[in-house]
């Protein structure tokens, strides 16, 4: 007996998988609504493989003044090979690099764009007021007027490398957008 | 050093062995041999970017992209069949052209009249089958444009084409899963856009 109400719990992504080779399911056969969606997916795979397609619209060859157009610089075999279809490596390299340097910047509690005021280890300097003052806190002050008791600070390795990590993965990024804009000019 | 690809291989079939011959003579700064090439691709290698980009200036400008960047890489061609290699290096100008649609996107088919419907050498001759296949091919290609770009190129490759699943997977860089994933989504997609009109495909 067939029971066309349950046709909504069949397996239709099986059905389309059937085209490719895959096991026919026996809804085909049992239900009416599974059988018509196999029908009209052989259908539609068929006048796929025979529609006709629209004319082009101009003659493709090349020409020496397109070639020379195109001569192949440094810097364009570089852009070109950021964010093309055959560049799988480059997004999630700047994604991963920028997240690392974030994640190192946020560990180390280093606020964004504190270029002049440092500090480690503990909270920023601009959100302590007890550590504000380089009198208080003559650790954390730099050697600005170069006066005898004032300390160079020394930033930390991680530090450095997650500033150059995220400077990386922007710049990576940025390539990418480049060549994606150059890319939908052409 | 230059491969002679004569000398190094010599297929029986006279179309490859033509080809090749082109090719050498491409390696050797003629122009005029690639643009034969060009000529006797140009049709079939639209017909599949047109497929996979539906704007047929943009799809037109993608082919054309992708004989120039086969024309620098003629030193990267190692044999084998010469439509196989300009198909690949298409298909990837046609991924490149779909990324840049995502940021600027644009109506499908915007201009296509009847006349800009191009029958395959060979088709029917009776002007009603020729108006029912070319209205046919029209409601196809709206449906199209409207599924992913992934699934459209992963069903384009598949069923007209002819490629198999793990070679789709290799040209667009997914795992064999997500082909069939596209490819299975993408049919289904195409038959609830076409439920409407299933009359015109159906017999």
């Amino acid at each position: 007996m067939v029971d066309v109400g349950s046709h909504a719990r069949h397996d239709r992504f099986a059905i389309a998988g059937a085209l490719g080779g895959g096991v026919l399911p026996s809804t085909v056969r049992t239900c009416p609504s599974c059988g018509a969606l196999h029908r009209d997916l052989l259908s539609i795979q068929t006048a796929i493989r025979h529609a006709w397609t629209p004319r082009r619209p101009r003659d493709l060859r090349l020409s020496r003044a397109g070639l020379a157009e195109r001569r192949h610089t440094l810097w364009r075999r570089l852009v070109d090979a950021f964010g093309s279809s055959r560049d799988t490596v480059t997004r999630p390299l700047a994604l991963g690099l920028t997240s690392l340097g974030i994640a190192g910047l946020v560990l180390t509690n280093v606020p964004f764009g504190a270029a002049d005021g440092v500090s480690f280890g503990g909270a920023s300097a601009a959100a302590s007021p007890e550590i504000a003052s380089p009198a208080s806190a003559p650790y954390l002050s730099t050697a600005v007027d170069g006066k005898a008791g004032s300390v160079e600070p020394a930033t930390p390795p991680i530090v450095v490398i997650s500033i150059a990590s995220v400077a990386a993965g922007g710049t990576i990024l940025g390539l990418r957008r480049v060549a994606a804009r150059r890319r939908a000019v052409r | 050093m230059e491969e002679d690809l004569r000398s190094t291989t010599v297929p029986d079939d006279p179309v490859q062995r033509r080809d090749l011959i082109l090719i050498e003579r491409s390696r050797e700064g003629d122009l005029d041999a690639f643009n034969d090439l060009v000529s006797l691709y140009q049709d079939a290698l639209f017909a599949l970017v047109v497929r996979m980009v539906p704007d047929r200036d943009q799809a037109a400008d993608a082919v054309q992209e992708a004989f120039f960047s086969a024309y620098r890489n003629l030193a990267s061609f190692r044999g084998g069949s010469v439509k196989s290699w300009l198909n690949r290096i298409c298909v990837n100008a046609a991924m490149d052209t779909q990324r840049a649609r995502k940021r600027r996107p644009v109506q499908p088919y915007p201009e296509l009249d009847d006349e800009s419907w191009q029958p395959r050498a060979g088709d029917e001759v009776d002007p009603e089958r020729i108006a029912v296949h070319a209205e046919r091919s029209r409601v196809l290609a709206a449906a199209m444009a409207h599924i992913t770009d992934d699934q459209r190129t992963a069903i384009v490759l598949y069923d007209v084409e002819g490629y198999d699943y793990s070679e789709i997977a290799e040209m667009t860089g997914v795992s064999l899963g997500t082909v069939k994933s596209r490819i299975h989504r993408g049919r289904l997609s195409l038959r609830d856009i076409l439920s409407d009109r299933m009359e015109l495909f159906r017999g």
